[in-house]
């Protein structure tokens, strides 16, 4: 007997295909819109035109605010990849009590909501002098996406084989020297992964911006924001929307086939298992036996 | 919580000790960071919500549960309202979309064996992209001359210039995009935890006589829980905090405690009112995360690599 | 592997004269109250096939991880020709270790992990090339240095971690149960080779394992570890036939151990009672203590005959299992005197296999010279690695 019967089957089949047409819908309407010949987004539609696109790249407040977003989100991504490294490094090697604090800390921006983490940074800023700056916001955004990191980073790092860094000590190399040939380019296909998903993060996030960033300075989607409520932007904002949507579509595909790449070429896989891992007595060696 | 190959080293007899790459020193850097930025904020926060430090210039400083006592009890009633009505709307969505994922979920376990991951990643796509677009997007097709509006207008439904008001800038507007937001994001515990099921246990089921009803509510339902639960709760602490949704598809009644917040920071800059809100919300989070935590167990154990 | 390898050199790799001594001293390791190894002494001679041998958790892979730098002793000395390398750390030691993992670098074809150590040294480029090439010779694995250790099987992995330890010519190598995930065949055919192999480059082998066939197959000298310390240290010939307590001559195959009483001398041996209408003359072993104590006897030296055999040392028995070996038989007697034995019988043919079955009568006969007395317990004269008791 089948778990589901085939009308269930199909019946589940139906629904799942509507939620993802309903899901993608609203991406679809930009995407529509954003090659719209009229200003207003409604219909009946007016006739194919790209010139939204010519107009939003001609507009240096636009782009400039774009390119303040790529900045920043970069800078976030790699600082807070490396912060994640480290922590992952450390909660490696500590037990008990300790470790379980010091996860429960750097967890704790999942938690905690980001309007309050907002206005926290801004009293912050204020309370040390300072004035709200992209410095601040690339702060701010390291904060919220270190937990990803360390979620990306450390079932990788934990997955490597601990004998292995031993092995290249006992070869010559210095506690150093095996962090870098050995274990970070292991860990590559993480570290890959959590520079794109602290990029993406931080490359969306409104709440910190709203705050921190100085007037005139905006980040994107603080600029989105605004432009949002105002009609005569509106087309425009479509348009990079469109083309941002698009963009993170195919950002997704390309990362998830990338990282099986990555996963592949690393090891030289010919059977597609997954890298070495210490064989314990339970699992002998589950390659064929050759001629030795 | 924290085990891995690298873990069962360290838990073997202790006489078997690993040397790892790495010293136990190397998360002071990342924890102190984090304690700067955001121990050190909320501690700021809550000073300010007690009277202790003010952005006012010229207003004395000192203990003071005013604002804390006219939010709970007294005129405050305003905020207090609009707390319980987020509560309500993030419970709402919370529950809806816990209940719409479901059946995904199990789509993907159960139906589309072999292309599950794919269907997933197809899923999840979307909550990739940005979420402000996906809040402007609704906002073009709920809007009064938006997509629905001018679509019944056009197939001549409804006529010319009158908008269906309760569209947008209304509960149905905000609730409908926070819950179209969070739905792939629900569908994944309840999918891994679907994925993790003995399916023998199914067969086991159905072996002893049982009919598929009787299989899916008294063994996979039951089983699945877990999974359940950390979805939803997955979606009912961010969505507490929401702001974002009511500012672009919400009207003036529609506002949530978030937008409270925002607005003593902003429009109105009252600091320690502000604050008081602020750290409102932050122990309503973190009680809900207290009462919940055992299903949010992050298992990082080893990463979870869909078969090719 | 080629033994008789013309020209002889071992492919360059050869263990330079005169090095590879180890010396254990007071070496003691303490993890918080538990004591992993107690203050054993050792001395490893140099050149030789030495194995460390016990069960699990009994602290022989930490004594092998403090002479590879990876665990610093709480106490004692690690002695490399006479220098204390105890707090020298592992990159700086001429001691290299094949692992039970053989933690290959996944991300590393098997040339570049074998040439790993040559290059941490600043050795030239094409050295390394050479002895790269000769160190992937002697394994025979010439054929597949381009390729990644996920494309190999697990006994030519093993084999890659072999080369790339033995490329940096170490005074001392150090192997942690290397064969434990290879399946029966090949790790039989791997104990060849590896015995060969070392034959052939020269270098001190330290080989733990927990598999006594193993150490005896392989070893020139093995250490039997209990509960970290040493309860023995001899050839595998001398820990077989003359094992210093009960722990040793159970753990190196069945032992047959009996509860006994020294009588009293008889001949050049000692007349033992094994219950109270059975005596036997025992040859070997403590013949001199008296009182209770243990006898062993192997079970290949037990002679199973018919019932009522006359003869001294003669034991009346009933056949309670027989277990066809294929090689022989394992025969388990229930002793009149009131032990079990198990003996082992050759297969010479029909003839021997079938006249045992369980349930006959049977006489055993335990010769005097097969016979050997362990002594009370703890063992009778002190420790089994003090130099009176023949051990060490």
């Amino acid at each position: 007997m089948r778990l589901t019967s085939r009308l269930g089957s199909a019946g589940l089949a139906v629904y799942f295909w509507a939620f993802v047409v309903f899901l993608f819908a609203p991406l679809v309407v930009l995407l529509i819109f954003s090659v719209n010949k009229s200003a207003t987004p409604t219909l009946p539609l007016s006739g194919f035109s790209t010139r939204w696109f010519h107009e939003a790249f001609g507009n240096g407040e636009l782009t400039g605010a774009l390119l303040r977003s790529i900045a920043i989100a970069l800078i976030a991504a790699v600082l807070s990849t490396a912060l994640g490294i480290m922590a992952s490094l450390g909660l490696l090697v500590l037990r008990g009590r300790a470790a379980a604090l010091a996860l429960t800390v750097l967890l704790l921006p999942l938690v905690v909501p980001y309007i309050c983490l907002a206005v926290g940074l801004l009293i912050l800023v204020q309370e040390v002098g300072a004035r709200p700056s992209l410095v601040a916001v690339i702060l701010g955004h390291c904060v919220i996406v270190l937990p990803f990191a360390i979620l990306v980073i450390m079932p990788r790092l934990r997955s490597l084989d601990p004998a292995m860094n031993e092995a290249a000590q006992d070869l010559g190399a210095s506690p150093l020297a095996a962090l870098r040939l050995i274990t970070l380019p292991l860990l590559a296909p993480a570290l890959v992964s959590s520079g794109i998903i602290c990029f993406v993060t931080s490359f969306d996030e409104f709440a910190i911006a709203s705050f921190l960033a100085p007037s005139g300075q905006p980040t994107y989607p603080v600029f989105l924001y605004a432009s949002a409520r105002t009609p005569a932007l509106l087309p425009e904002v479509i348009a990079v929307g469109a083309l941002i949507i698009a963009g993170s579509i195919m950002l997704v595909v390309l990362a998830e086939g990338g990282r099986r790449w990555a996963e592949r070429r690393l090891v030289g896989q010919t059977a597609g298992s997954g890298p070495l891992t210490a064989p314990d007595s339970e699992q002998p060696a589950t390659f064929a036996i050759g001629n030795g | 919580m924290l085990t891995g190959p690298a873990d069962r080293a360290r838990e073997e007899p202790a006489a078997r000790r690993r040397r790892r790459p790495g010293k136990g020193t190397l998360v002071l850097p990342p924890v102190l960071f984090v304690a700067v930025l955001l121990l050190l904020p909320v501690a700021f926060i809550t000073l300010y919500s007690v009277g202790l430090r003010t952005n006012i210039p010229g207003v004395p400083t000192a203990f003071s549960l005013s604002n804390w006592s006219d939010f709970l009890t007294g005129g405050g009633s305003a905020f207090r309202g609009r707390f319980v009505y987020s509560m309500e709307i993030a419970l709402l969505v919370s529950v809806a979309a816990t209940l719409a994922a479901y059946p995904l979920a199990y789509f993907l376990s159960f139906v589309a064996r072999r292309r599950r991951y794919a269907l997933l990643l197809v899923l999840l796509a979307p909550f990739f992209t940005s979420y402000l677009l996906r809040v402007i997007a609704w906002q073009i097709i709920l809007n009064n001359d938006g997509v629905v509006n001018s679509l019944l207008w056009t197939l001549h439904l409804r006529p010319k210039g009158s908008a269906i008001s309760w569209l947008i800038y209304s509960n149905f507007s905000v609730a409908l995009v926070l819950f179209y937001t969070w739905i792939p994001f629900v569908s994944l515990p309840i999918f891994v935890v679907l994925e993790n099921m003995d399916h023998r246990l199914q067969e086991a089921a159905a072996d002893l006589g049982a009919s598929r009803a009787a299989t899916f509510w008294r063994v996979t339902v039951p089983l699945s829980l877990p999974g359940v639960i950390a979805g939803f709760v997955f979606v009912l602490i961010p969505t507490t905090g929401e702001f974002i949704t009511p500012l672009l598809v919400g009207g003036p009644n529609n506002q949530l405690f978030g937008n409270s917040i925002q607005a003593f920071f902003g429009d109105t800059p009252d600091w320690n009112y502000g604050s008081v809100l602020a750290i409102a919300l932050i122990v309503v989070v973190i009680v809900l995360t207290l009462v919940f935590g055992r299903f949010l167990q992050t298992d990082l154990r080893t990463e979870t690599r869909p078969e090719q | 592997m080629h033994p008789n390898e013309p020209g002889g050199q071992a492919h360059g790799l050869a263990a330079r004269p005169g090095t590879g001594q180890v010396s254990l001293v007071a070496l003691t390791k303490r993890f918080g109250s538990f004591v992993a190894v107690d203050s054993i002494d050792l001395e490893i001679p140099a050149g030789g096939f030495f194995s460390l041998l016990g069960p699990s958790g009994c602290g022989k892979t930490t004594t092998l991880r403090m002479i590879a730098g990876f665990e610093e002793p709480t106490s004692g000395r690690v002695l490399l020709d006479g220098q204390d390398i105890a707090r020298t750390p592992p990159s700086k030691r001429p001691v290299n270790t094949v692992f039970q993992s053989y933690a290959l670098f996944p991300h590393l074809r098997v040339f570049d992990n074998v040439a790993f150590g040559l290059r941490r040294a600043g050795v030239p480029r094409d050295e390394v090339r050479q002895r790269t090439g000769q160190a992937l010779e002697l394994v025979q694995l010439s054929d597949y240095a381009r390729r990644k250790p996920g494309q190999l099987s697990g006994g030519q992995q093993q084999r890659v971690a072999l080369a790339r330890a033995l490329v940096l010519r170490p005074a001392v190598l150090l192997l942690d149960e290397p064969l434990g995930a290879l399946d029966a065949k090949l790790r039989r055919q791997l104990q060849v080779e590896l015995k060969q192999l070392q034959a052939q480059v020269g270098i001190t082998f330290v080989y733990v394992t927990h598999d006594q066939e193993e150490a005896l197959t392989m070893s020139d000298r093995i250490a039997v570890v209990n509960r970290g310390r040493i309860e023995q240290a001899a050839t595998p010939q001398d820990l077989y036939e003359e094992p210093a307590n009960a722990f040793v001559a159970d753990f190196l195959g069945v032992s047959n151990l009996m509860d006994a009483t020294v009588a009293g001398p008889s001949g050049a041996g000692a007349q033992v009672r094994l219950s109270d209408s059975f005596s036997v003359e025992v040859q070997r072993g403590d013949v001199a203590c008296r009182g209770p104590a243990k006898v062993v006897i192997r079970p290949e030296r037990i002679g199973v005959e018919p019932a009522g055999s006359p003869g001294s040392n003669r034991i009346p028995g009933l056949l309670t299992n027989v277990v066809y070996l294929g090689s022989g038989l394992q025969l388990a007697i229930q002793l009149a005197s009131g032990h079990a034995v198990t003996a082992l019988v050759p297969n010479t043919g029909e003839d021997a296999v079938s006249a045992w079955s369980p349930g006959m009568s049977v006489a055993c006969y335990l010769p005097p010279s097969g016979l050997r007395i362990l002594g009370g317990d703890p063992p009778a004269g002190g420790r089994a690695d003090d130099p009176a008791n023949g051990a060490g």
